[in-house]
């Protein structure tokens, strides 16, 4: 392979994980440290961008670290969401692949579909008996701002890796 | 997409995530109850949960700065100037003074109780979907935490670790229907247990239950900790009661109480390592 190639491989995926980790430490450390008025998903639409990118192989392994490190801070039991992520991040390339465009649009659609995946895996394993009104509760005020934050922040986020992945592309060496 | 099955890059996809079902398991049955991987990962991003910590207290700061600025904005530069500067230094002094009263609030406990160990923490990650207001927690197995230490605030509890790693432990609070304490009413010496359930989590209530159906405590009564079960010391507060329900089966009433702590406002806390009459239990409940 030629060298300028893999090194440009390198840094583009090293970039993406350094994105990771800092969408990690503002998701799960300073805004809620800061007391933010919703929770905000910002790990979904990030790896949901990368894995349209780097397809279903490399994007299955940013799916793991991305929920090992989502695992520290979740009250879910841990290692469900290094497994679900992976999951997701894998689905997502592979889709990219082989069935649909890789184009915001369809990254605004697989996000939403992640957070709302996401949503339901938190609402049936949160611990003890969730009434229907506590669930209406939890929708309303913790997932459906979730989402919406989201599906926000997709928009910079997806133009930020596509501009990453197009400025460190393979092809154009 | 058909061929993608058969390739080999598929098949190292299935072991990894074999490997992390597998993770899954041996954190179920672990005594830290988290996984290999997750315990690997804290110890790398320990450096940085730090440095988010000291990033947010820096823009809360800056926030403040900020707020005072947009207020006085009418006003001369000079003075706006000053006004925010005299902000930054009450909010440092609001938080000194807040942390000057949990330490107080801390000898005082460490006076009454010398058999208590304690390890200072702090706050370095919340689950910002968790209705039940769990953390995490800058200390783990190397400062001496081990799983079900009790965690305080002042002479107050806040809850139990459930996980830890080298670094890092989890909390769980009080509103968590997994942690469950053995409680007395101070007045009457009655006693309970506390328990919660989702709908109380929402509104930041437990129960205390197991109250005789007639029962002499009323609003207002202080619940502490027993001790009994040995997973919690004797005497830390827990909440004060809001009103007395009768259960559905009507031969036993609870009490609704109000925990002491707003455990989303918490940024510092003390973990109990080691009190007089604690069990070796594996159980997170009393």
């Amino acid at each position: 392979m030629n060298k300028r190639v893999h090194t440009r491989r390198i840094v583009r995926r090293l970039i993406f994980v350094l994105m990771i980790i800092t969408a990690y430490i503002i998701q799960c450390s300073v805004l809620p440290l800061l007391n933010a008025p919703v929770p905000v998903f910002i790990l979904i639409p990030l790896l949901i961008s990368v894995a349209m990118f780097e397809k279903e192989f490399s994007g299955f392994f940013f799916g793991v670290l991305t929920g090992a490190l989502w695992d520290t801070a979740a009250s879910l039991p841990d290692g469900i969401l290094a497994l679900t992520m992976s999951f997701f991040a894998g689905f997502t390339g592979l889709m990219s692949r082989y069935i649909i465009r890789n184009t915001l649009l369809n990254t605004l659609i697989l996000s939403l579909a992640g957070c709302i995946a996401y949503s339901a895996m938190s609402l049936i394993l949160v611990p003890g008996s969730l009434s229907a009104a506590a669930a209406e509760e939890l929708i309303k005020t913790v997932y459906i701002p979730g989402c919406a934050s989201a599906l926000a922040l997709a928009i910079p986020v997806y133009f930020t890796v596509r501009a990453i992945a197009m400025r460190l592309r393979e092809e154009t060496v | 997409m058909r061929n993608f099955f058969t390739t080999k890059k598929f098949r190292v996809m299935l072991s990894v995530w074999t490997a992390l079902l597998l993770g899954i398991f041996v954190a179920a049955v672990s005594d830290s109850g988290s996984t290999p991987f997750s315990s690997a990962l804290s110890f790398i991003m320990s450096p940085l949960h730090n440095a988010a910590v000291r990033f947010a207290d820096t823009f809360g700061d800056f926030n403040a700065k900020f707020t005072s600025s947009k207020t006085y904005a009418d006003e001369a530069a000079s003075l706006q100037e000053e006004i925010a500067e005299l902000r930054s230094q009450l909010v440092d002094y609001e938080k000194s003074l807040h942390k000057l009263h949990a330490y107080e609030e801390f000898l005082e406990v460490k006076e009454k109780n010398p058999d208590f160990s304690f390890v200072p923490a702090e706050i370095i990650l919340r689950d910002s979907t968790d209705i039940y207001g769990s953390f995490t927690l800058n200390r783990g197995t190397a400062d001496g935490v081990i799983l079900n230490c009790p965690v305080i605030y002042g002479d107050s509890l806040v809850g139990i670790v459930k996980t830890v790693t080298a670094d890092t432990c989890t909390v769980y609070t009080l509103l968590h229907p997994e942690v469950s304490a053995g409680a007395y009413e101070i007045h009457t010496r009655e006693n309970c247990f506390t328990s919660a359930n989702t709908e109380y989590s929402l509104n930041g209530i437990i129960k205390a239950e197991g109250l005789s159906k007639n029962t002499p405590v009323v609003s207002g009564g202080i619940i502490c900790t027993s001790g009994i079960g040995g997973i919690f010391p004797k005497d830390l507060i827990i909440g004060t009661v809001k009103e007395i329900e009768i259960n559905e089966t009507q031969l036993a009433a609870y009490a609704v109480i109000e925990p002491v702590n707003d455990y989303s406002l918490l940024t510092d806390v003390f973990i109990i390592t080691d009190f007089e009459g604690k069990a070796q239990t594996e159980s997170g409940n009393e």
